[in-house]
């Protein structure tokens, strides 16, 4: 939490309502999302007990296991989501287009699916049953439909893909709706989409009543306590009436109080995902939002290729490969900041405050500027803007201009105060070349610390230190369906 | 449960607590009471030993706290299978995971032998030091593996007993304790939120048992930090057993005991006429009963964070509270750091406009100014400087 979300925090809880954090939308939200609402039984951790999925608020499908502790009913309401969601998953595969990548020639899907779910717990719940079912057999007497198993594929890899910062394949709506709006709640009461969602649109009175009454509702895929117990007696009194039968003809017919039971769970947190899905798409796109679009459709592309070919992929990394996601996590976030503070004037904020980043007016410009690098002059313009804000930067500081974030850097030379508590800051632009676009006298600029331009280079060593290497190999991934829930 | 503290403070205690529904001192009720330390009500609520899980019961401010029955049947099953035929399969995992030689192991089930649960816990406590006694002494008759141990231990001036559905075991080697938990290991990884209570539960138990031995005259090194910890692997509920040393928890945990205010203090710093008699008595009008337990927080004071909310049955009437003062520590703790000095989030949202601050006001004030006026200056031209009509708080 940094000064501007307390400031804002604090105004929210003084208008009664949320407040807007950023200017812009910075994920892509498409048309025809795949909604996916999941809901577990109990604390069985890889157990999905009912599910709404669909692409529109009105195309709600619906599935209820029954009891899901049971593998064959288990996998039976899995099947038909599977069914459905491959379908739509696979689907933008088919259409590709080329693109050069270091000289190569390669191909990517021209767009890409996208899951939206209620939180982050749900997109774990995504991660568990993928693992659940991407290692099943596919021979042997307890075979698994293939569709199972390329579901838990999928599954794998959007919640290894959501790591990633900026991705857009899947949109936790917590995330999103908390990242785009202050509230004066707590980071803990921030995790429920309906308390959330309840102090964007209250009705008249201060949002923190409206919260209070949301937050009581389970939003999925954990169940509340009393929901369970109210379901407790229905699976009760459905097993005793199928007697061990889990074929569809006497399962189906039994299903209905169960049905009833979680159509009105799920049935309210759809309606409340589309609502803030649908609220979230009405702001504008931030401009840097297609870049990682592009990285998302080549993921996308990958993992597509790789699940149709070879499949496999290990469950505990490697010490090399744990190396090389931690280079590109922390890559994509220091990308994703940068990108967001220049696209959004609100996101450069807490840099301004920190004093990574200074803004102003531009009152001088010598284009004309030159010094002694090694054996001769060389051309290097110089601006000087007037800042209402002391600036505590030392000389020799980079910074990058906002609006050419991936261009040449400016070496901050000279930091004076002004009369009225701001400052006079003069930047050496680091290159002589005239193609570098430069700011305008009574221009108002922002140069922070910000780079979308360097390419970081990574190399690591032909084998792993002593003190990285496991003293046994990494395991290879097994089937979890080694038993029953229940024995 | 026995009270080792004087009648009358007894007495004034069972005053306190009246009709409202008592809560003995469990390991999880002290990891819940760790968590809020520092507030006057709870320390009260766990001195007069009131379950404030259940003391706003029939009001606005009723907390749902409830386990999932599927989350609690899911535990009993597990619990007996791991201690189904004399515990077989936990002597095969002591076997294959620790290399114990456990052929001749002798086994006790201390919660199957006393199956009256309210009479239980104090024979079970003196079994369990007799059994304790016994390995110190290297008695060849001694038990290596008991399920169900009770551990006594002096919380603040009460003495209150520990169900451990641990199980203390001892092969010639050091005594572990461990712990029965339902939750998956998943190609070698847990729930680390889940993980990390379990291990300080057992870190609780570790710690009362090395005071045990101390106390019968053994070296209190002979019991492991060793953790032992029984979970069910992958989907099913085939148990695997994991190993954690947790010294640094021990030591946590003694100074978390050491740091339970004296219950007799608490009983003679509160007014004499303190109670909870009408707020716990769910035949009142809910208003009348929160108006008295306001009365008890203005007296003695809370200290409302938001984590309280997890572990509180008292949080959502302090939140209120908290939100009617303005208090910042309802955006977080993070958020009162950044206030210091600052007094209500109504203030903080009008020094963020530019109001004059005070003296002590003077430190964080030109911070949030510019904050509000940076803000105020990116969204001018914009539709959304503001999505809201002014709500009056």
């Amino acid at each position: 939490m940094k000064q501007l979300d307390v400031t804002l925090a604090a105004r929210s809880f003084v208008e009664g309502r949320a407040i807007r954090t950023t200017l812009f939308r910075h994920r892509r939200l498409g048309d025809e999302p795949l909604m996916l609402v999941l809901w577990q039984l109990g604390a069985e951790p890889f157990s999905l007990a009912a599910a709404s999925f669909g692409r529109s608020p009105r195309d709600q499908n619906f599935v209820v296991a029954g009891d899901p502790r049971n593998r064959d009913l288990a996998f039976a309401a899995l099947l038909k989501m599977a069914t459905w969601f491959n379908g739509h998953f696979e689907a933008p595969s088919a259409d590709r287009e080329e693109f050069e990548h270091w000289g190569q020639i390669l191909t990517r899907s021209r767009s890409a699916p996208q899951i939206v779910v209620a939180n982050g717990s749900t997109i774990e719940m995504l991660g568990r049953l993928g693992r659940r079912l991407a290692y099943l057999r596919t021979d042997g007497p307890k075979a698994a439909p293939l569709e199972l198993v390329r579901f838990g594929r999928h599954l794998l890899f959007l919640s290894s893909h959501a790591r990633m910062p900026g991705q857009q394949i899947v949109i936790a709506l917590t995330e999103l709706v908390g990242s785009n709006w202050a509230t004066g709640q707590s980071p803990e009461e921030r995790l429920s989409l309906a308390a959330l969602n309840a102090y964007i649109s209250p009705s008249k009175s201060h949002a923190f009543y409206e919260a209070m009454k949301s937050e009581r509702y389970a939003i999925g895929p954990v169940p509340s306590g009393e929901d369970d117990e109210n379901l407790e007696p229905l699976v009760e009194a459905f097993n005793q009436r199928r007697s061990g039968d889990v074929s569809a003809k006497v399962v189906a017919p039994l299903l209905k109080p169960i049905e009833d039971h979680y159509r009105r769970l799920v049935g309210r947190t759809w309606r409340l995902a589309w609502d803030c899905y649908e609220r979230e798409t009405k702001w504008p796109e931030a401009p840097s939002v297609g870049r990682r679009w592009d990285l998302d459709r080549e993921a996308y592309t990958q993992h597509i290729d790789w699940t149709m070919g070879i499949g496999r992929r290990r469950t505990r990394q490697t010490p090399r490969q744990a190396a090389i996601l931690l280079r590109r996590l922390e890559e994509a976030k220091a990308t994703l900041e940068a990108e967001e503070a220049c696209d959004d004037a609100l996101r450069m904020i807490p840099y301004l405050l920190d004093g990574k980043a200074i803004q102003g007016r531009v009152i001088q410009l010598d284009l004309n500027n030159r010094e002694l690098a090694n054996t001769r002059m060389v051309r290097r313009p110089l601006v000087v803007i007037s800042s209402p804000d002391p600036c505590l930067m030392p000389c020799g500081k980079e910074l990058w201009w906002s609006v050419n974030p991936d261009g040449k850097s400016y070496e901050v030379t000279q930091v004076r105060a002004d009369e009225d508590g701001g400052s006079i800051v003069t930047l050496k632009l680091t290159t002589s070349s005239k193609s570098t676009p430069m700011p305008r006298v009574g221009q108002e600029v922002c140069f922070s610390i910000h780079t979308t331009g360097t390419v970081r280079f990574f190399k690591l060593p032909p084998t792993e230190p002593w003190t990285h290497r496991p003293e046994a190999p990494v395991a290879e991934p097994v089937a979890l369906e080694d038993s029953e829930i229940r024995s | 449960m026995k009270v080792n503290i004087s009648p009358d403070v007894e007495k004034r205690l069972a005053e306190i607590r009246a009709d409202a529904a008592p809560r003995s001192p469990t390991v999880r009720v002290l990891a819940a009471y760790a968590n809020h330390a520092d507030c006057n009500l709870a320390a009260l609520g766990f001195a007069a030993r009131v379950d404030f899980d259940k003391l706003l019961e029939g009001t606005p401010y009723q907390v749902q706290f409830g386990q999932s029955p599927f989350a609690f049947s899911r535990g009993i099953a597990f619990e007996r299978m791991v201690s189904a035929r004399d515990y077989a399969e936990t002597l095969n995992l002591l076997r294959t995971t620790m290399g114990f030689k456990i052929e001749d192991a002798r086994t006790q089930d201390l919660r199957a032998k006393y199956q009256s649960q309210r009479l239980s816990m104090g024979l079970r406590a003196n079994e369990t030091r007799e059994i304790i006694r016994q390995i110190l002494l290297g008695r060849p008759t001694s038990y290596n593996l008991v399920g169900g141990a009770v551990l006594e231990a002096n919380i603040g001036g009460i003495s209150a007993r520990f169900e451990a559905d641990a199980l203390a075991a001892r092969f010639g080697g050091p005594i572990h304790a461990g712990e029965v938990k339902s939750f998956p290991v998943v190609d070698g990884r847990a729930d680390p939120d889940k993980l990390s209570a379990a291990l300080d539960q057992v870190s609780i138990y570790i710690l009362l048992m090395r005071r045990l031995v101390d106390e019968l005259g053994g070296d209190p090194d002979l019991v492991s930090r060793i953790a032992l910890l029984i979970t069910p692997t992958n989907v099913g509920l085939k148990p695997t057993m994991s190993q954690k040393d947790v010294g640094t928890r021990v030591a946590r945990s003694e100074r978390l005991l050491a740091s339970v205010p004296d219950v007799t203090d608490i009983a003679r710093s509160v007014p004499s006429s303190l109670t909870f008699n009408v707020v716990a008595d769910q035949r009142a009008d809910p208003g009348r009963r929160a108006d008295e337990l306001h009365k008890i927080a203005d007296s003695i004071g809370t200290s409302y964070t938001p984590t309280c909310l997890s572990t509180c049955g008292n949080a959502f009437f302090c939140r209120e509270r908290a939100f009617r003062s303005g208090s910042p520590c309802l955006t977080g703790p993070q958020s009162s750091r950044l206030l210091p000095g600052i007094s209500s989030l109504n203030r903080a949202a009008a020094l963020s406009g530019g109001a004059p601050p005070a003296l002590n006001e003077a430190p964080v004030a030109p911070l949030l100014a510019r904050a509000g006026r940076l803000y105020d200056a990116a969204t001018k031209n914009s539709r959304f400087k503001s999505s809201s009509q002014k709500v009056a708080v």
